[in-house]
């Protein structure tokens, strides 16, 4: 990819959406991207029984990915990094629908391990909130897997990631309907059971909440909304966040997706996200987190954006 | 917040715990209980009696405590909890990981309160 050195971009393709950010090193500025475009994705409903993505799934991706392409091309970016998440990874013909995008979209896309989504999270907190911020505890609910990371430099000293995520939960332990007390109240001691065998000793400094699932819990709570900018300050306390997960336990997903701050299409998985992100902020020991606007994606680019001179503008995602 | 610990010969731990278990006591506590999961002496009764404030870091170090203790063959119980502790474990839906147990006695042999095992 020959282009204009300065321009890098990052394709993140998700559950919901594969989304193509491209910045300009010189502008510099995550916030005023020179591309940002969104495709829709429903990959939640191109997985079968068997934890396989369908033959029209596997479309929608082509479909996605080349036109992200074409977007990225017109941009003259130099850099394109895209990646998959774990529901493309995890996914149990994975491999082989990777292999399919790259042959028919000419785009091969990588994977991150869990804990390397960790660390991005984390370093996309840091920057976000700098270094006044103090020792920070970064927490991300994502669809498969969910992220911690802790530390007081630019680099945590703990990052680790459990299959614990929003999708995966509801899959293993909700149904669609209206979920028992009963089991709920299962599922919150077996997360806060299998989140305390790993969290290191220290989890103090000030807990940030990244990912979709934070910011939709924080606006169901009564944070400003998404159209007020990112740089409102937002924040979830835990008081808050357990008297909501009864009301969204009684709600069917298409009453849930009524409420303010959940979409339509994370409205099946809300109330799994509300409960893992319930048992990492108590396992964890934090009353509050401010919520971070900027995730594993913004992560990405800032590491590509700040190493580009001394690593020669590759970053290896495996 | 001070710590007393006894083993006795079965070689369960007895910890009493004093005061305020604030967010800087909650580090001491889980380093100290950590400590002793880690040698293997992970069969632990927290007395709770003396305590008088119990704070959400509190709680995490508990939980994350008898998650280890659980892991390596052992358990965590708590007795003698004073009233308001065991009103901040309930609300925060903490009482099913960390039951009640009347003293140190009972907690020894695992007999829970009769109020508790009601639910």
């Amino acid at each position: 990819m020959p282009g204009r050195p300065e321009r890098v971009g990052v394709l993140d393709v998700g559950c919901f959406s594969a989304q193509l950010v491209v910045v300009d090193r010189a502008q510099g500025s995550l916030l005023h991207p020179e591309v940002s475009h969104k495709v829709r994705l429903r990959m939640d409903r191109a997985l079968d029984d068997r934890g396989r993505i369908s033959r029209a799934g596997v479309d929608q991706l082509v479909t996605a990915v080349r036109e992200a392409r074409r977007l990225a091309d017109r941009a003259e970016v130099s850099t394109l990094v895209p990646f998959a998440t774990s529901v493309i990874r995890d996914a149990a013909n994975g491999a082989e629908v990777m292999e399919q995008v790259s042959a028919r979209a000419g785009v091969g896309l990588g994977v991150l391990s869990g804990p390397e989504e960790a660390r991005l999270s984390y370093l996309a907190a840091r920057r976000w909130f700098g270094w006044s911020a103090g020792p920070l505890v970064v927490l991300d609910v994502g669809g498969g897997t969910v992220e911690v990371a802790a530390g007081v430099a630019e680099t945590p000293e703990f990052a680790r990631s459990l299959p614990l995520g929003a999708r995966t939960l509801t899959r293993e332990w909700l149904d669609d309907a209206a979920t028992s007390p009963r089991r709920l109240r299962d599922l919150r001691s077996h997360l806060v059971d299998r989140i305390g065998l790993v969290l290191p000793e220290s989890v103090e400094g000030r807990a940030v909440g990244c990912s979709k699932v934070f910011e939709q819990l924080a606006r169901l709570a009564g944070a400003r909304p998404q159209r007020e900018g990112p740089s409102v300050l937002r924040q979830l306390t835990l008081t808050d966040l357990r008297s909501w997960i009864p009301r969204l336990a009684s709600r069917s997903a298409r009453q849930r997706a009524r409420l303010p701050g959940i979409s339509a299409h994370r409205a099946r998985q809300s109330l799994a996200g509300a409960v893992v992100a319930e048992a990492l902020m108590s396992t964890a020991g934090h009353d509050v987190v401010e919520i971070c606007p900027w995730s594993t994606r913004e992560g990405l680019l800032l590491s590509l954006i700040e190493h580009h001179g001394r690593s020669g503008g590759r970053i290896r995602v495996a | 917040m001070t710590l007393a610990v006894e083993t006795d010969r079965a070689g369960r731990v007895v910890v009493s715990v004093r005061g305020e278990i604030d967010q800087a006591a909650a580090v001491k506590l889980l380093h100290k209980l950590d400590r002793l999961v880690a040698e293997g002496r992970a069969r632990i009764v927290l007395d709770m009696t003396e305590v008088r404030f119990c704070g959400a870091q509190a709680l995490s170090a508990l939980v994350r405590t008898r998650a280890r203790a659980d892991r390596a063959g052992g358990w965590l119980r708590l007795a003698g909890t004073p009233p308001h502790v065991r009103k901040v474990i309930a609300v925060t839906d903490l009482d099913r990981l960390l039951p009640h147990h009347e003293d140190v006695a009972a907690a020894l042999l695992g007999r829970r309160s009769p109020a508790d095992t009601k639910k």
